[in-house]
């Protein structure tokens, strides 16, 4: 009944009111598609109405709608079959909305005509179907209807009016109907579509929820001009109050959370998801993603349960309440936001709070100036510093040996490590001695090509000992020896007449490769020549490359002259015993050492274990350990 | 009466804006009349409708109507069903000469309720009568029996309960006299396939899938007889976006000869009309709301066409006597007020 609801003429008027509102963001615009029952009023006796106008009018008074928001638009073709509705509603109703709007829902109430004119209901309901997938691949939300009841054979023809000759009774289509409803019932649950039941509304076998007996129901609501299988008016208006209530009844979804991207995240290009957790209880059947970027975008995605079919979300039943959603609007650089809201056939929930993240889509220029480190580092810790460009957002660092292989990779935001135009980027490494190459490259977060590679070079951390010559020695051209130091390229030796500030080397470096054996390192450079009388000190550090290390101790060292009561070890000497110590004074040259054993010669607290082969041993010695030498000191 | 203007082009604007556009009515035409002839039920009430208008004003028994018409040699024989609690039953009519009368009842019926009456004509003439019986929509079975002139013969069962839902019933009889049943039933996926059997000296034969198997719908099937012994057979089915059309031949050696879908997107709803030129085959075709007639040869081969776009879903009366343009009428009383009608030209075979 329609007391204390708005009558016609004015629902007419609110609905023409409503269907010529401008659209706005909160639009909700709904087709209303079928046959004759969905087109309006049957007879020429009555003025013309449909089920939209009570909806509308419904909806309005409701509060649901907000005021202007709300546009209903009748898509009904009388004597339709769902086999020509298919092809009608895709091609024709769905791209064509009103001016200035999107369809947002249909209401999809078609298969009178197909039951009426026999057709079985398995394609029936195939094709419903189809009609649901095609509106749901557009992003029209779709709520499905029972068809309403034909007319029911009246055993009294008084009861009709004199007009009518037919009472609208076609095979076993009162059946048929309560069998297509069934199955509708099924799928819409199957789909999670929302199911507007108007077989029971209008009017069912037995009693219908407002307390009238089907023959009662018939009379009241079917056109009462003409019992033709139609509704009246007041069927009308039941219709419309079952839509209105299936819509109003659906809970709208709540708000989603959005997860990524969010917190100004920087993408290259559009970012690859939008992931967002669903709102708890009522599903959406579509989610709507807006994008800000100086103007709100919006699409639709349809929440996909059906199996064997990539999923936007989990299902409800599902503990993952996560949704991902692949971006399909192309962003343009700057500053962006989105948000999310469900919409099911209960209209649009709320908005998730607003998200915001940043799109480049072509990369900086690259970095052209890389300050330090370069050539020698002063320690094994280097900070790395470039010059800023503008518009990276972060910046990638490569440390890599020269001979190859990777130190470290890292990248860094431009806001940790950049201030002024400078970004210093300190990794805290700690490095071995060696040489090494850097490069950068800015993002924005579109990778801009690498900077040209520098070099630099950590020296050894550490310096060698030097072990001899010290004290008193009777040669001019020493044997230096001194310890190795892991990793070092070369060795650098400084002599020096004490007192003089200039030292008797520099010797050219000398490559560790040629001159240490193991930890011990020695080289007898043609100069300078020792002479007796004044006292020397030499010292030596360690290179890598020409990066110097710090210099070992000092040793102290004088020449002085030989005398012939110094004892000498003469050729193929054959010691025997420990001779403690026998000292000589000249040169000893052991080689071609017979016997076993190893022998030691010892300078001083200076004690060096010589394995048996061709050995060169100058300067004072002493011979510690028995054996058999074959050898001579010259002086 | 009709009115006498044509009315070519879209048609659909102006009837949208009539307030009858709604009216449900059932247009059966007489498949086997070269004039238009057709079953009308409105909420006016139900009559016969021939070329010059109303032939005959008919009052139904209560809760009765009328299915299927077919024209005789001395008027018309219609089909339809009445309550008969707690189920329905078959009734037929028949006007001969101007006089109405009621054909006798069916032998007593061997399922709950009968439906879905189709009167099988040799020509102008009633061979039989095939309908189905049952109670549950997907337990309904096929039934035949032959019109002795005076009375039936014994019921035959020509298709027990298929898989699903039998419904749709065409027929038609063959040149050596034989009877050609097609209808749409349900398979085991539970989608709408096309069977058919053929009635000879041996009985029905055991009913057997006309179209290739496959999941999409196949009914809405017409059938009509052929010169030579033959028969063509068109339904609707879906391609998986759209319906179209199919066509099988049954060859004179008994085989059937099965053709590619044709016609535009949303071609559904085919029936054939014997016209003054041969057999033409008249759809619904959603795509440009139009009804298409389609002559067809003995072979199944297409000939002229006519599209009669911009015109309501609504079936119309289809008059072929125009020889050069097929016209389709929806009588005075059903869109309205006033008759009105819209004819396009043959044009060349497509």
């Amino acid at each position: 009944m329609r007391s204390g609801l708005l009558g016609a003429t004015l629902a007419a008027g609110l609905l023409a009111a409503l269907a010529a509102s401008p659209a706005t963001a909160d639009d909700f615009t709904v087709a209303a598609f079928g046959d004759s029952i969905t087109q309006g009023s049957c007879c020429p006796q009555v003025s013309p109405y449909d089920y939209q106008q009570q909806l509308a009018a419904s909806l309005s008074a409701s509060g649901w709608c907000a005021p202007d928001t709300c546009s209903l638009h009748n898509r009904g073709l009388a004597a339709e079959e769902t086999s020509g509705g298919i092809t009608r509603l895709r091609d024709t109703v769905l791209p064509n909305p009103p001016a200035g709007q999107t369809w947002d829902l249909v209401l999809l109430m078609e298969g009178t005509n197909d039951i009426f004119n026999g057709r079985p209901i398995s394609a029936i309901k195939a094709n419903l179907l189809a009609m649901d997938e095609d509106a749901i691949e557009v992003g029209v939300d779709v709520l499905h209807a029972s068809v309403i009841q034909f007319h029911p054979w009246v055993s009294d023809a008084t009861q009709r009016p004199a007009s009518c000759t037919q009472g609208g009774v076609k095979n076993w289509a009162k059946t048929w109907v309560t069998n297509l409803r069934t199955e509708i019932i099924s799928y819409t649950a199957a789909r999670n579509r929302y199911f507007a039941d108007q077989a029971s509304e209008l009017c069912p076998a037995g009693t219908d929820r407002h307390g009238h007996s089907e023959t009662t129901c018939f009379s009241l609501h079917y056109n009462e001009k003409c019992v033709v299988g139609h509704p009246g008016n007041d069927g009308f208006d039941m219709l419309g109050l079952r839509f209105f209530e299936t819509m109003t009844a659906s809970p709208k979804p709540a708000a989603p959370t959005v997860l990524t991207p969010a917190g100004g995240a920087a993408f290259c290009g559009d970012p690859p998801t939008f992931d967002f957790t669903k709102g708890a209880g009522e599903h959406a059947t579509f989610y709507e993603i807006d994008i800000d970027s100086g103007a709100w975008r919006e699409w639709l995605q349809e929440v996909d349960f059906r199996a064997g079919e990539p999923d936007l979300c989990q299902p409800d039943s599902s503990p993952d309440n996560d949704c991902s959603l692949a971006s399909p609007l192309a962003h343009g650089d700057g500053a962006h936001q989105w948000r999310v809201r469900g919409r099911n056939p209960g209209g649009f929930g709320p908005w998730s709070a607003v998200a915001s993240y940043t799109v480049a889509t072509s990369p900086t220029g690259p970095v052209t100036t890389l300050t330090a480190p370069a050539g020698c580092q002063g320690g094994n810790t280097p900070s790395f510093t470039w010059g800023e460009i503008a518009g990276a957002t972060s910046y990638r660092l490569l440390v890599e040996l020269s001979g190859g292989g990777t130190v470290h990779d890292q990248t860094y935001a431009a806001g940790a490590v950049c201030a002024g135009s400078v970004c210093t980027a300190s990794p805290g490494l700690s490095l071995a001695s060696d040489v090494y190459t850097w490069k950068v490259r800015a993002l924005n977060p579109c990778e801009a090509p690498w900077s040209a590679s520098q070099g630099f070079t950590v020296p050894p951390a550490t310096a060698p000992s030097a072990n001899s010559p010290s004290g008193e020695l009777v040669i001019g051209d020493p044997v230096y020896r001194w310890s190795s130091v892991p990793g070092a390229s070369d060795y650098e030796l400084e002599v020096r007449e004490d007192g003089s500030p200039q030292a008797l080397t520099p010797a050219p470096p000398y490559a560790a490769g040629s001159t240490c054996a193991g930890a011990l390192c020695q080289v007898q450079p043609s100069s300078p020549t020792l002479s007796v009388g004044p006292g020397y000190t030499w010292k030596v550090r360690a290179l890598e490359a020409t990066c110097p290390g710090p210099w070992s101790a000092e040793r102290a060292m004088e020449r002085v002259s030989c005398d012939a009561t110094d004892p000498l070890v003469q050729e193929s000497a054959t010691v025997t015993t420990v001779q403690a110590p026998v000292r000589g004074c000249g040169e000893l040259r052991a080689g071609n050492v017979t016997g076993a054993g190893d022998f030691v010669v010892g300078n001083g607290g200076d004690v060096t274990h010589h394995a048996a082969g061709p050995l060169v041993l100058y300067n004072g010695f002493s011979v510690l350990t028995g054996g058999a030498y074959t050898g001579r000191a010259d002086r | 009466m009709r009115s006498s203007p044509k009315l070519l082009g879209p048609l659909l604007g102006l009837v949208a804006a009539s307030v009858w556009a709604q009216a449900p009515i059932r247009v059966a035409q007489a498949p086997n009349s070269t004039a238009p002839l057709a079953w009308i039920e409105t909420v006016e009430g139900a009559w016969v409708e021939g070329p010059a208008g109303r032939v005959v004003t008919v009052e139904l028994p209560p809760g009765a109507g009328i299915e299927r018409l077919a024209a005789t040699r001395r008027g018309w024989i219609a089909a339809g069903v009445r309550p008969d609690p707690p189920g329905q039953e078959i009734y037929l009519l028949e006007s001969k000469e101007g006089v109405l009368s009621e054909l006798p009842a069916l032998p007593p019926r061997v399922g709950a309720a009968r439906g879905q009456p189709l009167p099988v004509m040799r020509g102008l003439e009633l061979a039989g009568l095939l309908w189905l019986v049952g109670g549950r929509y997907d337990e309904l079975t096929v039934w035949a029996a032959a019109w002795t002139g005076t009375g039936w013969g014994r019921p035959e069962e020509v298709s027990p309960p298929a898989t699903g839902q039998q419904t749709g019933l065409a027929a038609a009889v063959l040149e050596d006299g034989s009877w050609l049943a097609v209808w749409a039933a349900d398979d085991l996926e539970g989608d709408a396939e096309i069977l058919w059997s053929r009635r000879g000296e041996a009985g029905w034969s055991p009913p057997a899938q006309l179209n290739p198997p496959n999941r999409v719908p196949d009914y809405a099937v017409t059938v009509a007889a052929t010169r030579g012994g033959g028969a063509l057979v068109v339904w609707n089915t879906f391609d998986g976006q759209d319906y179209r059309l199919r066509q099988a031949r049954l060859l004179p050696n008994g085989g059937w000869a099965l053709t590619g879908a044709f016609g535009r997107k949303g071609s559904h709803r085919p029936y054939f009309l014997a016209g003054a030129q041969g057999l033409a085959l008249v759809y619904r075709e959603a795509e440009r709301a139009a009804w298409v007639v389609q002559e067809v040869g003995a072979a199944g081969a297409a000939g002229r066409h006519s599209v009669i776009s911009g015109t309501p879903a609504v079936p119309p009366l289809v008059d072929l006597l125009d020889p050069d343009a097929p016209r389709a009428i929806w009588p005075a009383g059903v869109l309205g007020e006033a008759a009105i009608d819209a004819v396009a030209p043959w044009g060349p075979p497509q």
